[in-house]
């Protein structure tokens, strides 16, 4: 009982897995066991099936009857047929991309077999051409590159014959070869040719290279192979026009054998793309005459352009032959650009380092051939720029710049400069990569590095551009996506861009690439900039930045043209962070087809202190802010922010540097990177002030532009603590525009010494702004000032005064200073000082308006001088005031002896209390229009020694006493020595005797 | 068998009453401060991590604790400076390197506001030299070179200072483990943890006293006289330090008095020459130093209200006012002003009168010292904790003695109460918008523990006056040397 059901269960068991097999098989079973499969059985069936003449199988085949007398162009598409007997008879047609399974396939014919396979006999009785074809067993026929197992009986010709019956993947390889020739040789379609898999079965047709074949996604080739089947393509009819291919890495030929040229010098086939050999070489390139063409190079026919390839070793044998090109194709301008050649040229009529009989370019190549073959062996239609060992050109041709060289020379730093230069030149009339030429171990290489520049790329140590090879090298580094983000770049010259046809815009929109660092200009100008192309397949708007993502500054651009549909001077496009700053843009011309700006176009970005001469608007279309820049037409586009632009005629340089300065801080920009305009025409200097900011070597005040860059650097951010600032001039700022030093309820006040060193500011005028409400001459001190007048000037403001608006540090003071400006505050007006928590000694103001010298908080105001009250009527509060003659009339005290010395006397013996010595007093005088600074600083000697002989022993009372004190002690060292030494030298004796 | 804990005090009994009164005195003194030290120190630390948690803006006077317990307003219990180690992070060591700082540019009086001699600047060149004051004090206190040099300047001060006292222990033959423990008592004392916060340059002035002690009197004439250039160092680092030159008035040295001054004269002058200015630095100098004394101490709150961590007289009548609190004390501050003010300039004539008497009036050589120190602490306006450390000289120099009376206990105890770290009550709020600062109780039980011991030595002198008459009332006893 239990073995019987242990079998029934056994026997189910075994079932149920056959049943599980069986469905599996079913499932994972090749398609073609599925594949519909047409049967045909009379000539009724062959009637039905054929439309026309040209056939396209679209599946498997079993024929018993077979087609008879077809004469149009069967294609298989690499499906099979399986016939009992023959599947064609009598074919006059031709028959491609078939597997025929049978004993025969083809009975009797005249037409064409064309890459076909079978694996018994594919012929018998046929009198036509057999081309790229396999044939396990019988193989009648004219036979062309063809492929049989070794001794079999298939026929003799132009067969290949294998010798491992086994390999199928070296039949699949031959079989491909076969393809290939038959396109090259024949000149079939390759691309209607079924590629060989291993196992007698096909694959698609043609071959698909990887890439798009566009300018910027282009094909790639990078195997001998790959080379074939483009040879192949365009031997069988396809010219590649507009199409790219790169090829990314050096091929070598050896194990592949001959290759049949890239279009043949015999038919009117040729190659009409673009190929870059991205600086990429073909090592042992072999081309003969062993697919029926004659005069041959690697493009046998050449209608497009060829650029950085090299051709180090091979053969290249013909008829008349070549490197590169033997053939130009008519009605094309061909170009071969960047290339070079090693190969051996054996032609038996010409050989030709480069090009045979061309009608092309040339340019930038060289060769070199221990024959000394020519570099055009027959003619071109222009040579520039090449080298060679033996002539440029055996024909006609123009020469430009060529010269036959020694390899020597050749590989010289001259030729190798002149290579790389045009190089460059070559790259931006491209918008292609940038290849460079570098010096190699025997001759001139290509390198494919970026172009690199003098600098690390820092702050202060900027990337330097100081020749077009570095302005080409930003641009094509920065259109093939380097940002230079948090870089900085610094021009060095002057540039003049004549030699060059066109200039790429540095960055585009539709590529995205930007430039996002720091350009610094220093002043200097890009002349004779002409922009008039733009890189295949993007919208032409065109400017110096095609977009930008960083800052420029102090740059201008003098002359020149720029084409496009949109275009600008500076910049045509940018993101939010971008900034246009300090530029300039002068005699260029804009030919746009849609619009033109002069500084910029549709502009994110900030644009602030540009300057511009010509007839477009400043900035076209839109821009988020246009602030203190100045053009003949200040039309501007949709502006989000615009102030303070002016037209160019009312502007004085001090002016406009003022507004600059002003203008970098408002846009938080720092005002040390802005340079001054000066001359006639606006031209950009640097500037600094001179000293190094101790006491002894104080930070140097001499202009109106110094104390613009003084406020400017204090609102900025530097404090000068601990630093000494002298004005060494009187100072008119008439028609400057200038902003206090130091901004009230902010962090950036000034901590240093003001030393006014005696000298006036004249003409000062501080207007009131978004930046400013408190504004004085120092708008925030926190530190001292010395000596400083106002002679005269107008200062507008919320809470005005004349020397300090506020200032609350313990150690601000103003000692020895006046003023005599007019105040015009809305809310406060102090004469000399408004919110001031610090001292003031020996100060004085006088003006017409008899404002209180302190019109809100005072700290001590001591031995001060002044027309109105000393402090406002409604003032907050004060520390301590002393010693002030307030409501005065200045005429009163014209006494000059007593006057200005009252004043001397004071600054002299106050000096030493608040931490100064006398000789940093500058002293008084009374002149005619009153009392004012005599320019000197106290300095004892003969003539005033009786003035100040009260003084002096007041004065130099602590340095007599420190003497006379020293001198003391150690006269009652010697004393105290003397006395003691006899009353111990007692008490010695005593312990003795003790 | 073990010693039953009955026997250990038998035996220490007996041992107690084997003992003179300066080993007794020298005993009860260790046993005090390492005690206390003992305590405090493990109170201190914990109270200082915790406060580490607190956030800087949190770490105000009084808050992090103080705010528990709110009936304690006035009286927060907020451990004062004295009891917590570097309590105010901020602060902590800012007067070495606010001083390094000043001669950074040469310039300290004209081109700054410094108060100190010129001589202690020219020393903190050789200090500021060690870190980088480029971007001011804070920062090159924060600096692994910062720390470096202050202990540089700890070590510099403290090992001969111990050295110093090494000796003089050892002349009276005390045995090294007392002198051994000597140190940690008074490293861990008050002055000398106010010291360590601060920072102070009087540190370095320390060994110099001590050496013009142990060497003022030596029949070598190279070690009086570098006895005598000593104090005239300490005092061209200090100035208050010439107090100490009591002492050779004293003994009627008048000699070695003027050479002293003399000395000390240079040491003050001669500096100058190497600043910015030269010799006009001195009105500077002198400038900023009433400057300071006037500002610091005279504005009005610090009048009213008192600063802490000062031991002068002249802060006394403001301390009591601080520690009355408002609504006992009419808060109209400009009019109290004066009277506070006056009440402390009284004081301040009064103590001094009292200390030269002293000074000149004890008959032994440890009060003579004691007065010059009181001295020291009580002429200036504004005197700080740390200028208690000079107290340290006198304190050994007691301990020394062999010769003991029971008022020495008295003493010894007072001693006790002015260097016991101790927990102590602080009194913030109000106080705020002083001089930072406001009185703490145990700062002001400090100052009354000085007072006290110049009212001691006064009633000794007037008693032995009365007593003996004149004769021989200006000498020192016979055998006070070490």
């Amino acid at each position: 009982m239990h073995k019987r059901r242990f079998r029934q269960f056994v026997i189910g068991a075994l079932a149920c897995v056959s049943l599980a097999c069986a469905a599996s098989a079913f499932a994972l079973a090749p398609h073609a066991v599925f594949a519909e499969t047409l049967t045909v059985d009379s000539a009724q069936d062959w009637a039905e099936l054929l439309s026309s003449d040209e056939v396209r199988l679209e599946s498997d085949l079993v024929v018993t009857y077979p087609l008879e007398g077809f004469d149009g162009v069967f294609d298989g598409q690499g499906h099979t047929i399986r016939c009992e007997g023959a599947a064609f008879a009598s074919l006059s047609g031709r028959v491609q991309n078939v597997k025929f399974e049978g004993d025969t396939a083809i009975d009797g014919g005249d037409g064409v077999i064309l890459n076909c396979v079978a694996s018994g006999g594919l012929a018998v009785g046929f009198e036509g051409q057999i081309v790229a074809s396999y044939a396990g067993k019988k193989l009648e026929g004219d036979t062309s590159y063809c492929v049989a197992p070794a001794f079999s009986d298939a026929g003799e010709g132009d067969t290949v014959r294998y010798h491992n019956a086994f390999n199928a993947k070296e039949v699949a390889e031959l079989l491909e070869r076969s393809r290939i020739a038959a396109s090259c040789a024949y000149g079939y379609n390759f691309a209607e040719l079924n590629a060989h898999l291993p196992g007698l079965s096909f694959g698609e047709k043609g071959y698909a290279f990887a890439g798009l074949g566009e300018e910027w996604e282009p094909y790639r080739i990078s195997s001998a192979w790959e080379m074939a089947y483009l040879s192949a393509y365009v031997n069988g009819g396809e010219d590649f026009e507009g199409v790219s291919f790169l090829q990314t890495c050096d091929i070598d030929f050896a194990s592949f054998g001959t290759l049949c040229p890239i279009g043949r010098s015999d038919t009117e086939r040729g190659f009409c793309g673009v190929y870059d050999g991205n600086g990429y070489a073909l090592f042992n390139l072999n081309i003969d005459t062993s697919f029926g063409s004659v005069d041959n190079a690697l493009f046998g026919r050449l209608g497009g352009f060829v650029y950085n390839l090299g051709i180090e070793s091979g053969k290249i044998a013909g008829g008349s032959c070549a490197a590169f090109a033997a053939v130009g194709m008519a009605g094309r301008e061909p170009l071969i650009a960047n290339c070079y050649s090693r190969a051996t040229i054996a032609g038996e009529w010409r050989s030709g380092g480069i090009a045979d009989n061309y009608n092309g370019a040339i340019e930038n190549c060289w060769a070199y051939h221990f024959n000394r073959y020519p570099l055009v062996s027959y003619a071109a239609a222009r040579i520039e720029n090449c080298y060679s060992n033996g002539q440029i050109v055996s024909g006609t041709a123009e020469v430009v710049d060529c010269k036959t060289v020694s390899r020597g020379e050749l590989n010289g730093e001259d030729c190798v400069e002149a290579l790389s230069d045009y190089s460059l030149r070559l790259a931006m009339k491209r918008g292609g990569g940038a290849l460079a030429w570098t010096r190699g171990a025997l001759f001139p290489e290509l390198t494919r590095t970026k172009g690199t520049f003098e600098g690390s790329g820092t702050r202060s140590d900027p990337y330097l551009l100081s020749s077009v090879r570095d302005w080409i090298y930003l641009s094509l580094n920065v259109n093939a996506g380097e940002s230079y983000e948090d870089k900085y770049f610094a021009a060095t010259a002057d540039v003049d861009f004549s030699s060059l046809d066109s200039f790429f815009a540095i960055g585009s929109f539709d590529s995205g690439n930007a430039f996002a660092g720091t350009l610094d200009g220093c002043g200097y100008a890009l002349k004779h900039l002409r922009i008039t192309e733009t890189a295949i397949g993007e919208i032409d708007n065109n400017a110096l930045f095609g977009t930008l993502a960083g800052t420029v500054v102090n740059l201008g651009i003098e002359g020149g043209e720029i084409r496009g549909g949109c275009v600008a001077g500076i910049a045509v496009g940018g993101t939010a962070e971008s900034r246009i700053v300090n530029c300039f843009v002068r005699d260029v011309t804009f030919v746009a087809g849609t619009r033109a700006g002069g500084i910029a176009d549709n502009f994110a970005g900030k644009i602030s202190g540009c300057y511009y001469e010509g007839k477009e608007p400043l900035v076209s279309y839109a821009a988020t802010s246009v602030t203190y820049s100045a053009s003949e037409t200040v039309t501007l586009g949709t502006v989000t922010y615009e102030s303070g632009n002016v037209s160019s005629q009312a502007e004085s340089d001090a002016f406009r540097n003022g507004r600059v300065l002003y203008s970098a801080l408002r846009i938080s920009f720092d005002p040390s990177l802005v340079r001054y305009w000066s001359g006639g025409r606006p031209c950009l200097d640097a500037h600094s002030l001179a000293g190094s900011g101790s006491k002894s070597d104080p930070y140097c005040v001499s202009s109106a532009s110094d104390l613009v860059f003084f406020a400017a650097s204090v609102n900025s951010g530097t404090p000068y603590k601990d630093r000494w600032v002298l004005q060494t001039a009187d100072i008119d700022m008439q028609s400057v525009f200038f902003m206090p030093i130091g901004l009230a309820d902010t962090e950036n006040r000034f901590y240093g010494v003001y030393d006014g060193g005696g000298h006036t500011i004249s003409n000062l005028t501080v207007h009131s702004n978004e930046l400013t409400v408190k504004n004085a001459l120092f708008g925030s001190l926190f530190g001292s000032v010395l000596n400083v007048g106002i002679e005269s000037g107008r200062i507008y403001g919320d809470y005005a005064a004349g020397i300090a608006s506020e200032g609350y540090h313990l150690k601000t003071r103003i000692l020895n200073s006046y003023s005599k400006a007019e105040v015009y505050g809305t809310v406060r007006s102090g004469g000399f000082v408004d919110d001031f928590g610090g001292d003031i000694f020996n100060c004085w103001y006088d003006n017409a308006q008899k404002l209180p010298f302190c019109s809100f908080r005072g700290g001590l105001i001591y031995h001060c001088f002044t027309v109105g009250d000393v402090m406002a009527k409604n003032a907050a509060s004060v520390g301590e005031i002393s010693d002030c003659i307030e409501n005065t009339d200045f005429a009163a005290h014209a006494e000059a002896e007593r006057f200005d010395r009252q004043f001397n006397e004071s600054s002299l013996t106050g000096s030493m209390e608040y931490g100064y010595s006398r000789s940093d007093m500058v002293l008084w005088e009374l002149g005619e229009d009153g009392i004012r600074f005599s320019g000197e600083r106290f300095v004892l000697n003969a003539e005033n020694i009786s003035t100040y002989r009260d003084l002096i022993i007041e004065c130099y009372l602590w340095n007599f006493v420190g003497i006379a004190a020293i001198v003391l002690a150690i006269v009652g060292i010697v004393i105290s020595f003397l006395t003691e030494g006899k009353r111990f030298a007692g008490k010695k004796h005593e312990r003795k005797h003790r | 068998m073990r010693e039953s804990i009955v026997d250990k005090k038998n035996r220490f009994v007996a041992h107690w009453k084997g003992m003179t009164d300066a080993e007794r005195v020298r005993f009860l003194f260790l046993a005090v401060m390492l005690t206390a030290i003992a305590l405090f120190v493990p109170v201190s630390l914990g109270i200082f991590f915790y406060n580490l948690t607190i956030p800087v803006e949190e770490l105000d006077t009084g808050k992090s604790l103080a705010n528990s317990i709110p009936f304690l307003k006035y009286w927060s219990l907020f451990f004062y400076r004295n009891s917590v180690f570097f309590q105010d992070r901020d602060d902590v060591f800012m007067d070495w390197f606010n001083i390094n700082y000043m001669v950074y540019n040469n310039s300290p009086y004209i081109g700054g506001d410094s108060s100190y001699p010129p001589l202690v600047l020219n020393i903190a060149k050789i200090f500021a030299a060690m870190a980088d004051y480029d971007f001011g004090a804070g920062e090159a206190r924060n600096s692994p070179e910062g720390i470096a040099s202050i202990l540089t300047f700890y070590a510099v001060s403290l090992i001969p200072t111990f050295a110093l006292l090494w000796v003089a222990c050892r002349r009276k033959q005390m045995k090294n483990g007392q002198i051994a423990l000597l140190c940690p008592a008074f490293l861990g004392s008050v002055p000398f943890l106010f010291e360590f916060d601060r920072g102070n340059y009087l540190l370095i002035a320390l060994p110099f006293i001590f050496a013009f002690f142990l060497w003022y009197n030596s029949e070598r004439r190279w070690a009086r006289e570098a006895a005598y250039i000593g104090l005239s160092v300490a005092v061209g680092i200090k100035i208050y330090p010439a107090a100490f030159a009591l002492i050779l008035l004293k003994e009627r040295r008048f000699a070695a008095f003027v050479r002293t001054a003399c000395y000390s004269v240079l040491m003050l002058i001669v500096p100058f020459l190497f600043f910015e200015g030269g010799l006009d630095n001195i009105s500077a100098f002198l400038y900023w130093l009433t400057d300071f004394a006037g500002s610091k101490g005279g504005e009005v709150n610090t009048v009213v209200y008192g600063v802490s961590y000062s031991y002068s007289p002249y802060n006394l009548p403001a301390s009591i006012v601080a520690m009355l609190g408002p609504g006992v004390v009419d808060m109209d501050v400009l009019a109290n002003a004066k009277a506070v003010e006056l009440c402390g300039k009284i004081l301040t004539v009064l103590f001094i009168v009292l200390v030269f008497f002293t000074g000149f009036a004890s008959d032994r050589k440890w009060k003579v010292i004691l007065s010059s120190a009181l001295a020291t602490m009580f002429v200036p306006s504004i005197s700080f904790v740390y200028s208690a450390t000079m107290c340290v000289i006198p304190i050994v120099f007691f301990l020394l003695d062999e010769e003991k009376r029971r008022l020495d206990y008295a003493y010894l105890a007072l001693f006790l109460i002015a260097f016991v770290p101790c927990l102590s009550p602080y009194l913030a709020d109000y106080n705020t918008v002083a001089f930072r600062w406001g009185v703490n109780l145990a700062n002001f039980v400090q100052l009354l523990s000085y007072i006290a011991m110049l009212f001691l030595l006064t009633g000794d002198c007037v008693a032995r006056l009365v007593r003996k008459g004149g004769k021989g009332f200006f000498r020192i006893k016979k055998g006070q040397n070490c």
